[in-house]
């Protein structure tokens, strides 16, 4: 068993303040889709050129 | 298009704006916080210039619950074939929407700079032939 600790995610306001910049390589990542599925953003920017939006929503 | 729901919170989302592209889910916001966007603070979220923005929001869609962290910052990132980020779109507040005009102009010459080697290709085939 390992007894390395687990890193915690690190707090907002601790991130760096910019992301991936203007012709940078985008940051690939598996996510789940709605319908449950695994992909990767990779997939979809594969295909086309995407619009990645990350939504802040009520619902 | 990203949200901080599980599939079902996302799934209901969807079916209530009938939404036609991609819904992924990220509850934990590890996305998120891959792709820099930080947490906002009050003024960033409701602060002045933003309230007019954000009480239209509510006339609009009505009160509800906020899904995933209410102080995750969104934002827009256009990003090519070969997975380069063209246009990089980090929220300085709440109602700081990006243009759509905006965006389908960045796709506009995009597509136009995809197009523009193949011209160029044939060109420089036509000179070959003429010299």
């Amino acid at each position: 068993m390992s007894t390395q600790p687990v890193q915690p995610i690190q707090p907002a306001r601790q991130r760096p303040s910019v992301g991936p910049q203007e012709g940078m390589p985008a940051l690939d990542l598996q996510l789940q889709n709605k319908d449950g599925a695994k992909v990767r953003l990779s997939d979809y920017w594969q295909r086309s050129p995407i619009v990645l939006v990350f939504l802040r929503h009520f619902g | 298009m990203v949200t901080m729901g599980n599939p079902e919170q996302t799934t209901n989302f969807w079916n209530t704006y009938r939404l036609p592209f991609p819904g992924l889910c990220d509850p934990q916001q590890r996305a998120y916080q891959t792709y820099s966007l930080p947490d906002g603070d009050i003024r960033l979220l409701a602060g002045p210039g933003i309230l007019g923005k954000t009480f239209t929001a509510f006339f609009k869609h009505g009160v509800s619950k906020s899904i995933g962290s209410g102080l995750q910052m969104p934002g827009v990132f256009i990003i090519d074939q070969q997975g380069i980020v063209r246009y990089n779109h980090p929220y300085q507040s709440s109602a700081d929407n990006p243009p759509n005009s905006l965006i389908l102009q960045k796709l506009a010459a995009m597509k136009s700079v995809m197009e523009q080697p193949q011209e160029s290709a044939d060109i420089q085939e036509e000179d070959g032939r003429v010299q």
